[in-house]
């Protein structure tokens, strides 16, 4: 069974964002990255970029196939994790930790209700 | 209704994410594509490819009606001996690409692809005549390949001395049942493929896995392949696809009849026409089938294969180009460009061995 840390909201796309202080740290679940599996080349957006929530805002791929990253919420991208273009595999390896993608300033926190606690996307996994 | 190989509970049981590959559920990975990959290339990895389809041809004809089939010549075979080849339509389009074993003067043993099968065992049948015997064996022969460095030193542990040179099979007796293995194989690398009856296979696939050589499917199978610049039907080879335009001379022989003989020699001779390149990407990213490839601002073709190569680790690509004879005589080195997702990003032309032609990057 792939992790899915109780300190996360998810997406039905599998993305987490762990928010502190207005601010969502995001990346791709566990659960996504097994189902890739070997990562090869992320494509990240640059900083002062805007993400529109539902929207593609990067793209992971695999030996096996492209898959878009879809943005959890709206707002302004203030860190990028370069360490992800030399190491893709950071992605395999930890998910959830180094491997998280990017750093956005909320464009408006009420988005974070549409979201999936922890309980429900772990319900979601079970049902896939 | 999807078709299972004699080794799918032992997949099961080695965990393997199984997908549909050619009409069978068949493993894609155990664990990690790139992990099994470096396995093949550094020690020794063993593959289910039971999926292949086996067509025995059999009759006093059977070698002259099967190299009018085919574009390299089995005439000039001996018992014993393997052969690629490709079988070409009148157009000169490939109906598949396949291995014939020379069982015997009269008994031919043809491997080929899973997808293709029974397309190919329709076409050899429609042109055979009477006294030639087409049968379509695959559910009698299960079949696998151990690839790498190492392969041999794992095969004798198992099957005692193995001594086959390359291109060349042998018969060997093992758990009563009566096998064939050839030096052959679709990696880049040394190593032997297997074909036995399913309770044969499954007991040496075990013994194999026991042995600690690793199981790897056919994503590896892919990059593997890939990596080495070997064509893969529907991607450098197609009925669309010539094995001209594929760079696949060596395989074709001129100096005999063969369906798609007239157009594969306009092919040449003209010099003309697309032609199969390699690419190594200068920027990062990772081109796929179909993205488009293109010279000095025009578009020229398209990529056939492309991937992160594990091994070289760079991100490479087949293409299909077509451009003036007098850049295509001397492409080496020059400056391309594939789009990937809408940006077009700056890539080399390499000779397609990349394996012998590219240095790994550290």
């Amino acid at each position: 069974m792939s992790k899915v840390p109780k300190n996360l909201l998810y997406t039905e796309e599998h993305e987490w964002i762990l928010v502190e202080d207005g601010k969502g740290t995001i990346g791709i679940t566990d659960h996504a990255q097994e189902a890739l599996g070997d990562v090869v080349y992320v494509d990240l957006p640059a900083v002062g970029d805007k993400i529109v929530k539902g929207e593609t805002f990067g793209t992971v791929e695999s030996v096996k196939a492209a898959s878009d990253i879809y943005a959890p919420v709206s707002g302004t991208v203030v860190e990028v994790n370069e360490a992800l273009k030399e190491n893709p595999e950071l992605i395999n390896k930890s998910p959830y930790e180094d491997a998280w993608m990017i750093v956005v300033e909320l464009d408006d926190e009420n988005e974070l209700e549409e979201l999936l606690s922890p309980e429900d996307y772990k319900n979601i996994l079970e049902g896939e | 209704m999807l078709k299972r190989t004699p080794l799918y509970d032992v997949h099961l049981k080695l965990k393997a994410k199984i997908v549909e590959f050619g009409g069978f559920e068949m493993p894609i990975q155990y664990a990690s594509i790139i992990d099994e990959h470096m396995a093949v290339r550094t020690k020794a990895g063993i593959f289910d490819v039971s999926h292949m389809g086996e067509i025995l041809v059999e009759g006093e004809k059977a070698a002259d009606f099967l190299n009018g089939l085919f574009t390299n010549d089995i005439t000039a075979m001996k018992d014993g001996k393997v052969m690629y080849t490709i079988m070409t339509y009148d157009s000169g389009g490939a109906v598949d690409d396949l291995m014939v074993y020379r069982l015997r003067g009269d008994k031919y043993f043809l491997v080929v692809n899973a997808s293709n099968k029974d397309k190919d065992f329709e076409y050899i049948k429609s042109k055979a005549p009477c006294n030639v015997k087409v049968e379509d064996a695959s559910e009698d022969w299960a079949e696998i390949a151990v690839q790498g460095p190492e392969s041999f030193k794992f095969a004798e542990k198992l099957l005692g001395p193995v001594h086959i040179a390359r291109f060349c099979f042998t018969y060997f007796n093992y758990n009563k049942a009566s096998l064939i293995i050839s030096r052959t194989g679709y990696t880049g690398e040394d190593g032997i493929e297997i074909y036995g009856p399913p309770e044969a296979i499954v007991k040496l696939f075990e013994g194999f896995v026991e042995a600690e050589v690793t199981p790897c499917g056919l994503g590896a199978r892919d990059t593997l392949r890939f990596e080495a610049g070997l064509p893969l039907y529907g991607h450098e080879l197609s009925e669309n696809i010539t094995p001209v335009e594929a760079g696949l001379l060596p395989f074709i022989k001129f100096d005999k009849e063969f369906s798609g003989r007239e157009v594969l020699y306009r092919q040449v001779k003209e010099n003309e026409g697309r032609r199969l390149v390699g690419l190594r990407l200068v920027e990062k990213g990772v081109p796929r089938q179909g993205y488009k490839v293109f010279f000095r601002g025009n578009e020229v073709g398209f990529v056939t294969s492309g991937n992160f190569a594990p091994y070289l680790k760079q991100y490479l690509a087949l293409a299909l180009v077509d451009l003036p004879k007098d850049i295509m005589e001397d492409y080496a080195g020059r400056e391309f460009e594939v789009e990937i997702r809408g940006k077009r990003l700056k890539a080399e032309a390499v000779p397609k061995n990349f394996l012998r032609a590219i240095k790994p990057k550290s």
